[in-house]
C-alpha cells in the first residue's frame, strides 16, 4: 500500500469514526427527548436542550457512564455546545423529533422541541442493548432531577419549562470557574474526574465520613440519587445565596 | 480518630454538610420508604405554591390543609391538582374544603382523594395521621407549615413567607459559637414584636398559655436551624446515656462544638400556674446537670422568656453548682404585653412628671 492509499484509508477511518461519535451523540441527545416525553414535559428548546446535556455530561463520572462527550465552552448563557444545533437538525431530518415552535427575535432563534412517534421506536430500539440502556438510565436520573427543580421558587421569570436551570447552571462549579475568568469561548472539562464539579460530588459521597463522632455517621450516607439531589439542592442554595448578595466566590 | 474536615477553598463545605444533615427532604428519606427526587419535586413545586401563587389576603385562615402524600401506584387521580394554583385557590374561594381538609396527594400535585369528611386544624392530628398511614403529613395553616414522616417531626416553619431554603448564607447567618447574639436577633424580629408566635392566652392581664415553652421552643429551633452556618440544630436531643432531652443542640460540623441551650417561660398562665424565681433556678440546675451530663458539650445557657408582671431580677440561688461550660449569664427576655400607643402614653406620662418636677 502507498503512501496516499494509507492516507485515504487514515481520512475514511477519522470520518468513520467520527460519524460513529456522531451517531452516539444523536442517540443521547434522543434519550433526553424520550425522558423528556415521559416526563410529559411538551417540548424541550434549544436551550433546554443544552443545559440538560450539560449537566448529564459534567456528572457522568460518578455513574462511570461513558458518554459521547461533546465540546462545551462558556458563552453568555452558561455552557454551550454547537454541535448540539447540528445533531438536533439531523435529528429533525431523521423525523425523530419535530419543531412545536418556531420564533425569531433580533438574531436569535428559538425552536421548541419534541419527539416523535418514530423517535420513540427508535430508542425503544436502541436500548435492546445494554450500553445504551444503561445510557438512558443515567439520563433519565438527571431529567427527574432537572424536572424537580425546574419549578423553584425564586428562578428566573424570563424563563420557561427547563429554561429555568440556567439559574442553576451558572452555579455549576467548572462552569463558574471559567465564567470568573471571563473567557468566552474557553472549553468547560466536562468528563474530567477531577474538574471542580467532581471534586464536590466526590466529597458528597463520603461526606457522612467529615461528621465528627458526635453524629450517627451511618444516617448521612448519601446513594447516587440523594449525592445527585445534594448537588442540585447546593446549586439552588448557591443561587439564593448569590440573590442575598452571598454566594460561595 | 475521625477524619480530619477537609479545607477546600474551592468549595464551601459548611453549606453542603448543613444541606446533607439538615434538608428536610433528605432527613424524611431517612425516615420513610420514598422516592427522594418525587419527594423534592413535591417540595419544591409546594414550595414556590405557598411563597409565590397563593393569595393569602383573601384566603386566609381557610388556608387550612392536611396533605398526605402517596406513593402514586394504582391510583385514581381526581382532576384537581393543587399546583395548577388558579383552579385550586377558585376551589378554596368556594369553600370546598371548608368541611373536609385532608388531601391525599401524589408528588405531582394531584389530589387523589379526600379523606372522609373531616376538618382537622391541630398538628397533633397531622402527626397522628402521619404515623396510622406510616406517611408524609405535611401540614399547613395560614403561613405555617408542619412537616412529619412516619409521625416523626421533620421540619417545622412559622412563617413560610420569610423562611430560606436550609444552607443559604444570607446577612443574618452566623456560626454557631455566635448564637447568644443570634438568639437576640430571633426575639427581635419575631418575639417582641410578636411574629408567628402566640404565647398570649390572654394579653391585656398578662396570661401565658399552658405550657408556654412549647410556644418559644420551635420557633426558637426554627431560627437557629436556618441563620446557623456550620452546624446541625436538634430539637429534644438526649444527653448521652440518660433519657434526658435538651431543648436545642447545636452540633458544629469543622470544631465538633455542641452547645445546648434550655428554654424557660415565667409568669402566670392561663391555668393558674405561676412560674418565677423557683422555675428559673430549676432551669439553671437542668441546664448544669446537661452540661455535666454531656462531655462533649462546649458551652450552654438558659434562655428566659419573662411573662411576669414586673420586668424584675430573677433572685438567683447562689449555692447551685455551676459547670465551667455554662455561660454565666442566662439572657432573659421581658415579654411586653402594652401596645404602642398604650406605651407610648406611659413614656410621655413619665416625661411630663420629669419636667415638671424640674
Amino acid at each position: 500500500m502507498n503512501n496516499s492509499e494509507k492516507s485515504s484509508k487514515t481520512k475514511d477511518y477519522l470520518q468513520t469514526k467520527r460519524n460513529n461519535e456522531n451517531f452516539k451523540r444523536s442517540n443521547e441527545i434522543l434519550y433526553l427527548f424520550y425522558s423528556a416525553d415521559k416526563l410529559s414535559w411538551p417540548c424541550i428548546s434549544k436551550i433546554g436542550v443544552q443545559k440538560c446535556l450539560y449537566f448529564s455530561e459534567i456528572l457522568s463520572p460518578l455513574k462511570e457512564i461513558i458518554l459521547s462527550f461533546l465540546n462545551f465552552i462558556y458563552l453568555h448563557r452558561g455552557p454551550y455546545s454547537k454541535d448540539v444545533q447540528n445533531i438536533l437538525d439531523y435529528l429533525v431530518s431523521l423525523n425523530a423529533i419535530e419543531v412545536v415552535s418556531f420564533t425569531s427575535i433580533r438574531e436569535n432563534s428559538y425552536v421548541d422541541y419534541k419527539i416523535t412517534p418514530e423517535g420513540k421506536s427508535l430508542v425503544e430500539n436502541l436500548i435492546l442493548y445494554p450500553v445504551e440502556q444503561e445510557k438512558l438510565g443515567w439520563i433519565e436520573i438527571v431529567m427527574k432531577l432537572v424536572d424537580a427543580y425546574k419549578g423553584c421558587y425564586d428562578l428566573s421569570e424570563e424563563y420557561k419549562g427547563a429554561d429555568r436551570i440556567i439559574d442553576l447552571v451558572y452555579q455549576e462549579p467548572s462552569f463558574k470557574e471559567i465564567k470568573k475568568k471571563n473567557v468566552k469561548w474557553e472549553l468547560i472539562p466536562v468528563g474530567d474526574k477531577n474538574n471542580l464539579t467532581m471534586k464536590l460530588i466526590w466529597f458528597l459521597k463520603e461526606a457522612e465520613q467529615s461528621l465528627p463522632p458526635t453524629f450517627n455517621r451511618e444516617r448521612y450516607k448519601l446513594d447516587l440519587e440523594t449525592i445527585l439531589l445534594s448537588f442540585f439542592e447546593y446549586l439552588y442554595v448557591e443561587h439564593l445565596s448569590q440573590k442575598q448578595g452571598n454566594g460561595h466566590k | 480518630m475521625w477524619n480530619i474536615y477537609p479545607k477546600n477553598k474551592e468549595m464551601d463545605t459548611n453549606k453542603l454538610i448543613k444541606i446533607v444533615t439538615s434538608n428536610p427532604i433528605l432527613e424524611a428519606c431517612r425516615e420513610i420508604d420514598v422516592n427522594p427526587t418525587d419527594l423534592i419535586k413535591f417540595y419544591n413545586n409546594l414550595d414556590r405554591l405557598l411563597k409565590k401563587d397563593i393569595p393569602y389576603g383573601e384566603i386566609g385562615e381557610r388556608f387550612t390543609f392536611l396533605l398526605v402524600l402517596t406513593k402514586g401506584e394504582k391510583e385514581i387521580e381526581t382532576e384537581l391538582n393543587i399546583f395548577e394554583t388558579n383552579v385550586f385557590v377558585e376551589e378554596i374561594k368556594k369553600g370546598l374544603f371548608d368541611k373536609s381538609n385532608v388531601l391525599f396527594v401524589n408528588s405531582n400535585g394531584m389530589v387523589v382523594t379526600k379523606f372522609g369528611d373531616q376538618f382537622l386544624n391541630d398538628y397533633v392530628q397531622a402527626a397522628k395521621l402521619s404515623q396510622e398511614h406510616g406517611k408524609i403529613v405535611l401540614f399547613i395553616q395560614y403561613m405555617e407549615l408542619h412537616f412529619f414522616a412516619n409521625g416523626k417531626p421533620i421540619y417545622y416553619d412559622p412563617n413560610i413567607l420569610q423562611s430560606e431554603r436550609i444552607g443559604i448564607t444570607t446577612p443574618k447567618t452566623l456560626p454557631a459559637r455566635e448564637y447568644r447574639q443570634l438568639i437576640l436577633n430571633q426575639y427581635s424580629e419575631m418575639v417582641s414584636k410578636q411574629r408567628c408566635l402566640q404565647y398570649w392566652a390572654n394579653k391585656a392581664r398578662r396570661l401565658l398559655k399552658s405550657r408556654p415553652e412549647i410556644y418559644f421552643h420551635k420557633p426558637l429551633w426554627w431560627y437557629l436551624n436556618e441563620y446557623v452556618v456550620d452546624g446541625k440544630v436538634d430539637s429534644g436531643a438526649s444527653i448521652s446515656g440518660t433519657e434526658d432531652r435538651t431543648d436545642i443542640r447545636i452540633l458544629t460540623f469543622e470544631s465538633r462544638e455542641v452547645y445546648i441551650i434550655e428554654i424557660k417561660c415565667l409568669g402566670r398562665t392561663e391555668s393558674g400556674t405561676y412560674l418565677s424565681d423557683d422555675w428559673a433556678n430549676q432551669g439553671l440546675i437542668q441546664i448544669n446537670l446537661y452540661l455535666k451530663g454531656e462531655s462533649d458539650s462546649t458551652r450552654g445557657t438558659l434562655v428566659l422568656y419573662d411573662g411576669r408582671e414586673k420586668d424584675e431580677d430573677i433572685a438567683w440561688c447562689t449555692k447551685i453548682d455551676c459547670s465551667p461550660k455554662y455561660d454565666n449569664d442566662p439572657m432573659r427576655f421581658y415579654l411586653e404585653s402594652e401596645s404602642a400607643s398604650v406605651k407610648s402614653k406611659k413614656i410621655y406620662g413619665n416625661l411630663k412628671k420629669r419636667l415638671r418636677s424640674g
